[in-house]
């Protein structure tokens, strides 16, 4: 005989449960997976931070707003997380968003990091970076292969990574040193270098009576007199 | 042209559930004059915006604007609506409106639900909950919840004073449970349960006005024979408490004062039943509101409330109310913005449903005063012009002309004037001429002086005098005047009379096209025909050549200015036009020494119809409709002549077999085609006779006191004397002896009453049959679903067109006691005559009641107007041919439910098991619900679980038993139980495909996952998590 209709609801009712505990288990699981590939990108993002924080620290190029209370403050809404992760039935959805907000945090917090060191390595150099390219420009015969060397280090310093902070300072010391190097090899004492540095750093102006004797012998002897011009301001 | 001018009619009338336009609504504005403060104090609608509502803006502000039913509260506080929406910062200020529209709590909530007003927030949470929490009942279900609640509110307030007493309530809440209470009283259309129905629910297009008393003593009037019909027989026999207040309602002496004391007891629960029927939570009511004003205070921004009429919010009308007066000034508000409210109400909501300390609160109380009233819209016939000019204006204007002035800023000081067609229907309104066609004034005070004073209302005037009119006319100008009952309507019962009776023949004689005529010169005339210098009744030859009357006399050349309204009325702006017309005092006294012409009047009917007469007795025939009058009059008079009890032949029989139609003047066109008719013969008597009578009904009224009567009745009388034999056989031509008839109806109220429902006759004694059959009327409904046997027969024997739905009606006229008196219906009480019901009887049970046997004669006429002694034999024809065919029908069905109801419950049929399988079905919908969120409409499968139990069980064995052969099915399968189970079978039908779905749905072998793969994964998670954490917290030691 066929199944009662009662029997038959029966049936229905029991397949309908079952199959709504499937689908929730299959979520639950959906769930902390996608909230384990957040940790794992979170971590990575965190063991990035850490190697770029690390390394300025050291050289004292952190930025202001990475200070201790950014961290603590960072450290103590992670600390909700886990501590909800801990929880019986944890909200997995809740817990991988506020993962990916506290993701997207780090983030910027590296970016930061970046910045500031892009700033920090650019105001080591400033000062030579400008003697050295007015030295280029006026084609000396001699020291002319150490200015471009100068040239490469300076490119090498600006693209640095925060994360090699302690080379790149290491380097800007030799920059620095080899700047020395060529102003010596040049023969150019401190009126000439001012006399330089005046020419090269914008916003400054050369008066006649800055052109004394010995200036104007070493243009001539240089052969740079005829690429100077005097002018009515 | 015309479908042009009805669109903008449509759009242009407020009176119904739509709203106009703003253009449209200030083009109509006119301004009120008679709003009051508190104090007495006139005040105008500018003055009430500038200084009662727009100064201090920063105060708390709740405005009441009361007045009777269309007086114009709405269009009042649209105008202030309007204007203060124009003058006010709309970034700032927020505003809300609620128009009346239906006039329904549903109506007004939807508003609420869609104002744009509610930041996403507050939508979301607060006014999702409200919306959710509203009744989702309908209909008649929505009536019943309305009626139980009732009876939850009289036991909550037994503890309370009341004008009636304990007792009294307690039989007051069965009675108002009472099916045959609710069914013939209470739920009946129109009744109260469906009053308030509408004030909750919004049905079609119809709008709810004012504030009706729900229940009214009327309610309560039920007779003694309803007690001992309806209450105190069969199974449903009410309670003793039930009948005990029955009986003192129907008490001729203190049941009066009872009725009225019920009525206003139960008008005092309203309010509380609609808030508990509408199932609205007035908490979170107010907290949408709430939460609302402190959102606009935290964005700097205040809110403002129009609210057309407070009685759409009856049942939360108090929650709303507390809303209102919530001051922001006020300690423990300091939260919420600053509200100012506009709201309309009823003078008769203000007063009972409105409390003092509510009242204490309302700040400016404006009363528009009644129209009667010195200075109301309709209150002289210069603001009734100025009111319909105002809206005649707006409709004729063409819309590129109102366009423009929307374009220049819709400047109510300079409202765009439609241009004139005609002379006679310009209105000089504060020199301004106004096209007020189709009208004239004189139309509109005569109009108006028609209206009865509870309906003298704007609102009333609009609908049923302008926008009936207008419509009329732009609908069929051709036929604009034909029929004088098209301008009949509540609140125009009847047109102005002539103002001499004699007017009416006069007007006949000034050419055809009489009655259009007759209606010009009574409403826009001066109801006279005088003919007076270039007028004829006030009125010029221009009017009737725009409505395309012709006059048999020339007319000549007028003066083309317009009427203006009276002087005197102008000054005075009194009303007194009921009397005297102002065209009266215009177009007639306007002319010096008119001469008056006045034309004879005929004495019509008598001459008229002595004319058919003379001409058909000469050979004129003019066909058998012309005589139309004179039959019935001759049918009059013999039913009125002839002792028909002496004849022994019963009235009913008389007044069924003798019609106006059956009688023929002698013609042989006509009796070739009515052959079954009786014939007056073409002699010189029956000349006599006819003329005689003539005069009896036209002259003497259907009596013989008239001036030379002697003369007439006895020509009449003498031809009655030779005749009457005939007009005797014509009677009873059928032959029917009164047993005859008297087995066919009783057989045929028995047949047809048992296709309807069940009828207890076998095991009974004939007088238990014969109460049985006759106690109530069949209830003639066939049931969709029946199948086409049933539906057919059904059909055929309560058939209205062909009079066969009269069986029942026509046997008790049979049986009732007097033969040759009347019935009369306004009586609690007849006597029939039992004897013969029971001699008839006797035939049924000789046949086991199978009406399939009883012989019926086969020379009844099946015409499409069957008479008295055709009705009962036909239906029961009707019965014997097709009821073996339904009978069969019937079989099929009970085998498929029966086979059906095996399958259900597995070969196992019982009542525990039929509850258990209703508990079952009903649970699984809210299964679906519950726990697997399915929202699942069972309307279709409802009545599984609906049905009685006991019933269906009852069903399944009576049939079970058919089937075996215990129980031969006879006529007794009825049409109900048929269509009962075909209802059930087809909800089966519908519950299983429903379970099929969900069987196919959940019909995936699952395997739940395993928990141990949850907790590896959560462990994985934590564990990362952890490593995160001491990374993070390490940080804190390093910096």
């Amino acid at each position: 005989m066929e199944k009662s209709l009662l029997g038959r609801i029966h049936d229905v009712k029991k397949k309908a449960l079952a199959s709504r505990m499937c689908d929730r288990q299959k979520k639950e699981v959906e769930q902390i997976s996608r909230c384990i590939q957040n940790l794992t990108e979170f971590k990575g993002t965190l063991y990035d931070f850490d190697e770029s924080y690390r390394a300025v620290y050291r050289v004292h190029a952190v930025p202001e707003a990475i200070d201790r209370d950014a961290l603590c403050e960072l450290g103590d809404a992670y600390s909700s997380v886990d501590a909800s992760m801990d929880k019986p039935n944890p909200d997995w959805a809740k817990n991988s968003r506020d993962i990916k907000n506290l993701t997207k945090r780090i983030q910027g917090y590296k970016k930061e990091i970046g910045n500031t060191w892009e700033m920090y390595c650019s105001e080591q150099i400033k000062g030579n970076v400008a003697m050295v390219d007015t030295l280029g420009r006026m084609s000396f015969g001699l020291g002319k292969e150490l200015i471009s060397e100068l040239v490469d280090r300076k490119n090498k310093i600006s693209r640095s990574d925060p994360k090699d902070a302690e080379a790149v300072e290491e380097q800007i010391g030799i920059y620095n040193e080899k700047c020395h190097e060529l102003l010596s090899l040049l023969k150019l004492n401190d009126e000439k270098i001012d006399f330089l540095r005046r020419l090269t750093t914008g916003g400054q102006k050369i008066y006649l009576s800055d052109i004394d004797e010995e200036i104007l012998g070493w243009l001539k002897e240089n052969d740079f007199a005829n690429k100077l011009e005097v002018r009515f301001f | 042209m015309n479908e042009e001018k009805l669109g903008r009619l449509n759009r242009l009338m407020p009176v119904e559930a739509t709203e106009p336009s703003t253009a449209d609504f200030l083009l109509t504005h006119v301004p009120f004059q008679n709003l009051y403060l508190d104090d007495q104090k006139s005040v105008s609608e500018r003055e009430l915006l500038d200084d009662y509502i727009l100064k201090d803006m920063d105060e708390h502000k709740f405005i009441m604007v009361q007045g009777s039913n269309g007086t114009g509260k709405s269009h009042l506080i649209r105008w202030i609506y309007e204007n203060y929406r124009s003058m006010v910062d709309t970034d700032r200020e927020q505003i809300m409106f609620i128009s009346r529209s239906h006039n329904t709590l549903q109506d007004a909530m939807a508003q609420l639900f869609a104002s744009d007003i509610f930041p996403p927030e507050i939508r979301e949470k607060e006014l999702k909950a409200l919306q959710g929490s509203g009744s989702q009942n309908t209909g008649e279900e929505l009536k019943r919840v309305i009626g139980f609640n009732f009876t939850l509110e009289i036991e909550k307030r037994k503890d309370t004073v009341s004008s009636l007493k304990l007792r009294q309530l307690d039989q007051l809440k069965e009675y108002l449970m009472n099916e045959y209470v609710l069914s013939t009283f209470l739920m009946v259309s129109g009744g109260p349960l469906e009053k308030i129905r509408r004030k909750i629910e919004t049905v079609e297009d119809e709008v709810q006005y004012g504030n009706q008393e729900i229940f009214r003593p009327e309610d309560f009037g039920i007779t003694k024979r309803q007690i001992q019909e309806g209450l105190s027989r069969g199974e449903q026999q009410a309670s003793h408490r039930v009948i005990k207040l029955a009986t003192d309602l129907s008490d001729s002496m203190r049941g009066l004062e009872l009725r009225q004391k019920v009525s206003d007891f139960l008008n005092s629960c309203v309010s509380n039943v609609i808030e508990r029927s509408a199932q609205l939570q007035t908490s979170d009511f107010k907290q949408v509101f709430m939460s609302l004003r402190e959102y606009l205070k935290k964005a700097g921004k205040t809110l403002t409330l129009f609210i057309e009429d407070i009685n759409a919010f009856t049942g939360i009308d108090k929650a709303l109310m507390e809303v209102l007066i919530t001051n922001h000034q006020a300690m423990g508000n300091e939260d919420c913005c600053r509200l100012i409210s506009v709201v309309g109400s009823t003078t008769d909501f203000y007063r009972n449903n409105i409390n003092d300390s509510i009242k204490d609160r309302i700040t400016t109380n404006v009363m528009i005063r009644d129209t009667s009233s010195e200075g109301s819209m309709l209150g002289s016939v210069d603001s009734r012009i100025r009111f319909a000019a105002a809206y005649l204006n707006a409709f004729h204007l063409k819309d590129a002309e109102i366009k423009e002035w929307i374009d220049e800023g819709m400047d109510s000081a300079h409202i765009p004037l439609a241009s004139k067609e005609h002379a006679f229907s310009v209105a000089d309104i504060d020199g301004h001429e106004m096209e007020l066609f189709p009208f004239n004034v004189t139309a509109l005070e005569a109009f108006f002086s028609m209206m009865p004073e509870h309906e003298r209302s704007p609102r009333l005037f609009l609908r049923n005098v302008l926008e009936n009119v207008l419509r009329l006319y732009y609908q069929d100008p051709m036929h604009f005047l034909s029929r004088e009952n098209r301008f009949i309507n509540k609140s125009v019962p009847e047109l102005r009379p002539w103002k001499n009776p004699s007017y009416e023949g006069a007007n006949r004689s000034l050419g055809e096209r009489a009655t259009e005529r007759d209606l010009l010169l009574r409403m826009w005339g001066d109801a006279t025909p005088e003919v007076v210098g270039n007028r004829i009744g006030g009125l010029s030859a221009e009017v009737f050549h725009v409505f395309d009357i012709p006059l048999s006399i020339q007319l000549g050349e007028e003066d083309q200015s317009h009427q203006p309204i009276p002087a005197a009325e102008q000054k005075t702006g009194r009303a007194g036009a009921e009397e005297v017309t102002p065209v009266k005092e215009t177009a007639v006294n306007a002319v010096a020494e008119p001469k008056v012409r006045t034309v004879p009047i005929p004495n019509d009917d008598v001459e008229q119809q002595e004319a058919l007469i003379r001409d058909w007795y000469a050979g004129k025939d003019r066909g058998h409709a012309a005589y139309r009058q004179v039959r019935e009059a001759f049918q009059a008079f013999i039913l009125d002549s002839i002792d028909w009890s002496l004849h022994e032949v019963p009235m009913v029989l008389v007044e069924s077999c003798i019609k106006g139609t059956d009688f023929v003047l002698e013609n042989s066109k006509e009796e070739e085609r009515l052959k079954e008719s009786f014939v007056i013969g073409k002699d010189e008597a029956s000349r006599n006779m006819l003329t005689g009578i003539i005069h009896w009904r036209w002259e003497g009224k259907y009596s013989w006191s008239f001036q030379g009567a002697d003369d007439y009745y006895i020509d009449a009388m003498i031809w009655l004397e030779e005749h009457v034999a005939e007009i005797l056989a014509y009677a009873t031509r059928y032959g029917m002896s009164i047993e005859e008839l008297s087995a066919y109806y009783v057989a045929a109220s028995y047949g047809v009453k048992s296709l309807f429902e069940p009828v207890e006759v076998k095991g009974h004694d004939l007088l238990e049959a014969a109460e049985a059959i006759f106690a109530t009327p069949p209830t003639n409904e066939v049931t969709e679903g029946c199948g086409p046997a049933w539906k057919a027969l059904g059909e055929r024997v309560t058939k209205k067109n062909r009079n066969m739905d009269k069986v029942f009606v026509n046997a008790l006229s049979l049986f009732k006691m007097g033969v040759g008196g009347g019935f009369n219906e306004s009586s609690d009480y007849a006597v029939y005559d039992v004897m013969r019901v029971l001699e008839a009887l006797q035939a049924l049970v000789k046949d086991d009641w199978d009406v399939r046997k009883l012989p019926v004669r086969e020379d009844i006429n099946p015409s499409a107007q069957p008479g008295f002694c055709e009705i009962a034999p036909l239906a029961l024809l009707a019965i014997q041919a097709s009821a073996d065919k339904a009978l069969e029908e019937s079989q099929a069905n009970a085998d498929r439910f029966l086979d059906s109801m095996d399958a259900m419950f597995a070969g196992d049929v019982n009542l525990e098991a039929i509850e258990a399988v209703q508990k079952e079905i009903k649970g699984f919908s809210m299964f679906l619900l519950n726990q697997m969120n399915k929202n699942n409409d069972d309307s279709s499968f409802r009545i599984l679980y609906d049905m009685e139990p006991g019933l269906l069980y009852k069903a399944y064995v009576g049939l079970k038993r058919n089937r075996q052969g215990e129980n031969p099915v006879l006529l007794q399968i009825k049409n109900n139980d048929v269509s009962t189970i075909l209802h059930y079978l087809i909800a089966l039908k519908s519950f299983e495909a429903f379970l099929s779905k969900y069987e196919l749905e959940y019909s995936a072998d699952v395997s739940a996952i395993n928990t141990k793969e949850i907790e590896r994964l959560s462990a994985e998670a934590n564990r990362q998590s952890r490593e995160i954490l001491g990374m993070l917290r390490e940080y804190e030691r390093m910096v």
